[in-house]
Parts: structure tokens; C-alpha cells; sequence
């Protein structure tokens, strides 16, 4: 009599343990998530990026999680395998390099997890649901255009480009040329890659400084480099000298156009990116599929006439 | 023994003229250069100005009449002509007018409108950025492998600008009245005071 209610007891809380296991499955599968992969979390303007996406997505209702490929196209290519297993619904992308990232686009597609580019671009049209990007080129023109009313036509600069695999880079440089070359009286002393990166781009700037003291500007293709490059020229005692121009909108290039110590920078609007592309993928989660395969975000001027009306990342509110 | 040296030569010479009569390559990759192959910018813009730039050029709006909008009513001109790509303040228009041709040397000439409400000039040194590709319309950037491709489009359009109309200014003499078709950004949130045309069609006369 007594094994009978232990059975009983025993098929109840097997079957009640069936049940809640098979409710807890459920409740796992019910939890949509996106996937946010971002170049590297070592700058801020990308930590912005990434942390606006993933603030936005969890807006939309999606676990989000931010994957740091740290500037690493393999790191990269890991992300992308390990979010392809693991029930992703979009994902929210950063790229490390134009070329290099279409394969692991396009693997993300053939698993049928849609792509949304931020920022960066990859060199392909047809894997990707959505880029969405600075229009680097328009603001590098502006900025160029200011380049030359600062230096009155005339004098001698140097340029320090980004990521040479990345379009960004060269969409800035051949902006800033298209408006530059046309004075022949402008003179580039030396072009070299400073990475995107502060420390290095110090280093090269403290080199080119040795090879040609008596430059007139910098023109740098990120904040970043353009703050390693005021470093560099104010240790060298030549900060009232030389002009720093730069690229971003970044918290301490604001400050610093403000204390006169950088002359200009384009502002980008990552916010807007991030939360364009984090609304695309829930559209295209909810089914839409008609999205322009490119759209380019408008970059603003920001000089010492306007930086009021500016913060970092984007406009003052 | 001389019929098995014999043999091995002709394998030999057949497998080395078969391994370089083939090459293996991934269809995604061929596609790519192909396409980088057939990308030429240059060609694209003159099939443009040969061939389509008259018929979209007869969309322009009179710049008097532009400019009476412009004051009046910039969101209906804007909805009605501007041309707007991605996320942006910045509107692109096509603009027909006339003005006096300037002095030699000048960088641009002052397009006059009675009454206007914004100062108008005409580009004829510097001509840069998107405005032109923009204002046409012709290309759009979803057709292109990437952003470079499409600018380097702008590119071309600036230097046929250059080459084929402002050209055409050094055979006007200062004074006489030039009739134009161009291409003009304002940006939508900040109603400007100077606007700069870039010319897309220029004709001595009036």
C-alpha cells in the first residue's frame, strides 16, 4: 500500500518535472536575441556603437550581447561561428576590415541570420540585409574646404589615414584630396598610417615631426589619431604652430576644439546608426524585407564657430 | 625500357600543359573581379552626359521661382524637387537661371534674382563633392559594390563639369549674359543666406 502512494507520488513528480522542463524550454526559446559584433571596445566611439545598439535592442525586446572582436578579423570569424549555433535572430555589425568580413557575412546569411552593417562597410552588396554609414566622403570635403579657408590655400601638412583595410579610411582621405589638390600651393609632406589608434599615431607624428618640423596642419582620419597627434606636437612646443584637424565627434576633440587646441572635426552620429540598424533587424525579425542596401548618415562640421551647438557624439541637447 | 621513358616524357609534358591550360577559382571571387573589372567610372558618367543628362536637366526649377519657395514654402519644395539620400538634413535640387558673365580669374559669378531672399553663386573654379551626382539623381548608391565606387562617380561628374561646361565660359566675354542649369544643397534645418550652384549646363545668350 505504502510502494503504491510512493509510486504515485514518484509518477506525479516525474510528470510535473516533464511539465516544467517542457514550459522552461519553452520560456528559453521565447527569449529573442541579437547579436551586436563591434571591430574593438578599445575606442570609445565604438563602445558608443555598441552599447547604443545593444541598448536599443533590448529596447525592441532582445537579450543583446556585445561581442569585442577587438580588431581581429579571426576573433571576428569566431564570434560569427559561435552566434551562427546559438539561436541569434540578427546581428548588428561592426566590421574589421571591408574585404575580410564578407565570408563571415555571408555565412551568417546562408544560416539565415540577417546582417546589419554599422559604420563600417564590407565590399559586397548582396549579403548584407542593410549597411548603414557615415558618409565619410561629404564630411571630409566640408572638412577639406575648412582645411583650406584656415590655411589660406597655402602651407605644408601631413595625413594620417586609418585602417588601410578599412573604406572608411579611404572614403575620408580621397574626400578631403578632392577639395586639398586643388591648390597647388598646399603642399602634403608626408601620408602614413596612424592605425586609428592615439599611441600610434603619437609615435608616427613625432617621426614625421623629425622629417618635416616646419609643417603647417595635420589632417588626421579619426579623433583619436588626431588627439596622439596634439600630443606629440605640443610635447615638440609647436601646438600654436601646427593645425590638427580630425574626424569623429569624440568627447575630448570637442573639448579640445572648444580650448582651440584642435581646429575641427567631422561629427558622425554613431547613436543613429546603431539605432537604425538595432529598428532594421527587429523589422526584418517581424518580417519586412524591403531595406536599402546602403544608407549613408550625414556628417556635420564642427569647428570653434559651432561647437556649442555640439556634444560629444552628436548634437547638444 | 626506352618505350616507358618515352611514355613518362609525354605524361610529364601532357600533365604540365593540362595543369596550366585550367585554373580553379571560387565563383564569388571571379564575380568580385569581375565586377572591379568592369567598374569604370569614367565611362559611366560620360554615358550619362552623352546620353541622359538633357532629359534630367528638363526637371530643373526656376530659381527665382525656387528661391520664392524657399522662403515660403521649403517643406512643399522640398517633398516636390529635393532629392535627399540616407539620413540627412541636406537636400539637393536642380535649378535653371541666368547671369553676367564675370571678370577672367573670378572663382565664381553672383547669379542675381529680383528680390531674392538668399545670395546665389555660380562655381567655376572649385567644383567638389556630391552635389552634382546628387541633384541628377542618375546613380544610386544601392548599385554600386561600395560607397568608394559611388564617390569616385562624383568624381568623374566634377571633372566633365569642368572639362565640358565651365569650358565653355572662356569663349563669353565679361558682361554678356550666360543661361545655366545647376545643381544646389541646402541643408533643410538651417534655411541658408548663400547658396552655391554648380553648373551642369552653361549656353552664351539670353
Amino acid at each position: 500500500m505504502k510502494s503504491k502512494h510512493v509510486q504515485q507520488f514518484t509518477s506525479i513528480l516525474l510528470i510535473g518535472m516533464v511539465l516544467f522542463s517542457c514550459s522552461s524550454d519553452k520560456s528559453d526559446k521565447s527569449i529573442k536575441k541579437m547579436a551586436v559584433v563591434i571591430s574593438t571596445m578599445n575606442n570609445p566611439w565604438f563602445v558608443v556603437l555598441g552599447e547604443t545598439a545593444k541598448q536599443r535592442a533590448e529596447e525592441l525586446g532582445y537579450q543583446a550581447v556585445i561581442f569585442d572582436s577587438q580588431n581581429n578579423p579571426s576573433k571576428e570569424t569566431e564570434h560569427f561561428d559561435n552566434i551562427i549555433v546559438s539561436g541569434f535572430k540578427a546581428i548588428l555589425f561592426n566590421p574589421t576590415d571591408a574585404k575580410g568580413s564578407v565570408a563571415n557575412v555571408r555565412a551568417a546569411k546562408q544560416a539565415g541570420i540577417p546582417v546589419f552593417c554599422m559604420d563600417r562597410e564590407i565590399d559586397a552588396n548582396d549579403v548584407a540585409v542593410s549597411q548603414i554609414l557615415s558618409d565619410n566622403y561629404s564630411g571630409c570635403v566640408r572638412l577639406g574646404q575648412y582645411f583650406v579657408t584656415m590655411l589660406d590655400g597655402k602651407g605644408s601638412y601631413v595625413e594620417l589615414l586609418g585602417l588601410v583595410g578599412d573604406n572608411n579610411t579611404w572614403n575620408r582621405s580621397q574626400g578631403f584630396h578632392s577639395v586639398v589638390d586643388n591648390y597647388p600651393d598646399l603642399k602634403m609632406a608626408a601620408q602614413q598610417t596612424g592605425e586609428f589608434d592615439r599611441n600610434k599615431a603619437m609615435e608616427v607624428m613625432e617621426s614625421m615631426l623629425q622629417a618635416h618640423p616646419k609643417i603647417d596642419a595635420v589632417f588626421c582620419g579619426n579623433d583619436a589619431m588626431a588627439m596622439g597627434a596634439y600630443q606629440a606636437v605640443n610635447a615638440a612646443g609647436k601646438a600654436d604652430k601646427i593645425m590638427i584637424f580630425g574626424f569623429d565627434g569624440a568627447a575630448d576633440v570637442i573639448d579640445a576644439i572648444r580650448d582651440g587646441k584642435i581646429k575641427a572635426t567631422g561629427m558622425q552620429f554613431p547613436k543613429t546608426m546603431a539605432k537604425t540598424a538595432a529598428e532594421f533587424a527587429d523589422r526584418y525579425v517581424h518580417g519586412e524585407r524591403n531595406f536599402e542596401k546602403k544608407v549613408p548618415v550625414a556628417v556635420e562640421l564642427v569647428t570653434k564657430e559651432n561647437v556649442s551647438q555640439y556634444a560629444a557624439y552628436g548634437r547638444a541637447n | 625500357m626506352n618505350k616507358i621513358i618515352k611514355i613518362s616524357i609525354i605524361s610529364l609534358v601532357v600533365a604540365f600543359a593540362l595543369y596550366n591550360s585550367f585554373t580553379f577559382e571560387k565563383l564569388d571571387v571571379k564575380r568580385e573581379r569581375a565586377s572591379v573589372k568592369d567598374f569604370n567610372p569614367r565611362q559611366k558618367a560620360e554615358y550619362l552626359w552623352d546620353n541622359k543628362l538633357d532629359e534630367i536637366l528638363e526637371t530643373a526649377v526656376d530659381l527665382k521661382s525656387f528661391d520664392t519657395q524657399l522662403a515660403d514654402a521649403p517643406d512643399a519644395l522640398i517633398q516636390q524637387n529635393g532629392k535627399v539620400i540616407g539620413i540627412t538634413s541636406m537636400v539637393s535640387f536642380l535649378v535653371k537661371g541666368a547671369a553676367m558673365q564675370a571678370a577672367p580669374g573670378a572663382d565664381e559669378i553672383a547669379v542675381e534674382i529680383a528680390d531674392g531672399h538668399a545670395a546665389y553663386t555660380l562655381q567655376i573654379k572649385y567644383i567638389v563633392g556630391n552635389a552634382a551626382r546628387d541633384a541628377l539623381g542618375y546613380f544610386k548608391i544601392d548599385e554600386f559594390k561600395n560607397t568608394m565606387d559611388f564617390n569616385a562617380m562624383s568624381t568623374e561628374i566634377n571633372q566633365l563639369i569642368k572639362h565640358r561646361e565651365i569650358v565653355k565660359l572662356d569663349s563669353i566675354k565679361p558682361g554678356e549674359t550666360i543661361q545655366f542649369i545647376g545643381a544646389l544643397e541646402i541643408n533643410s534645418e538651417s534655411m541658408p543666406s548663400q547658396i552655391a550652384i554648380v553648373p551642369l549646363k552653361i549656353e552664351a545668350g539670353n
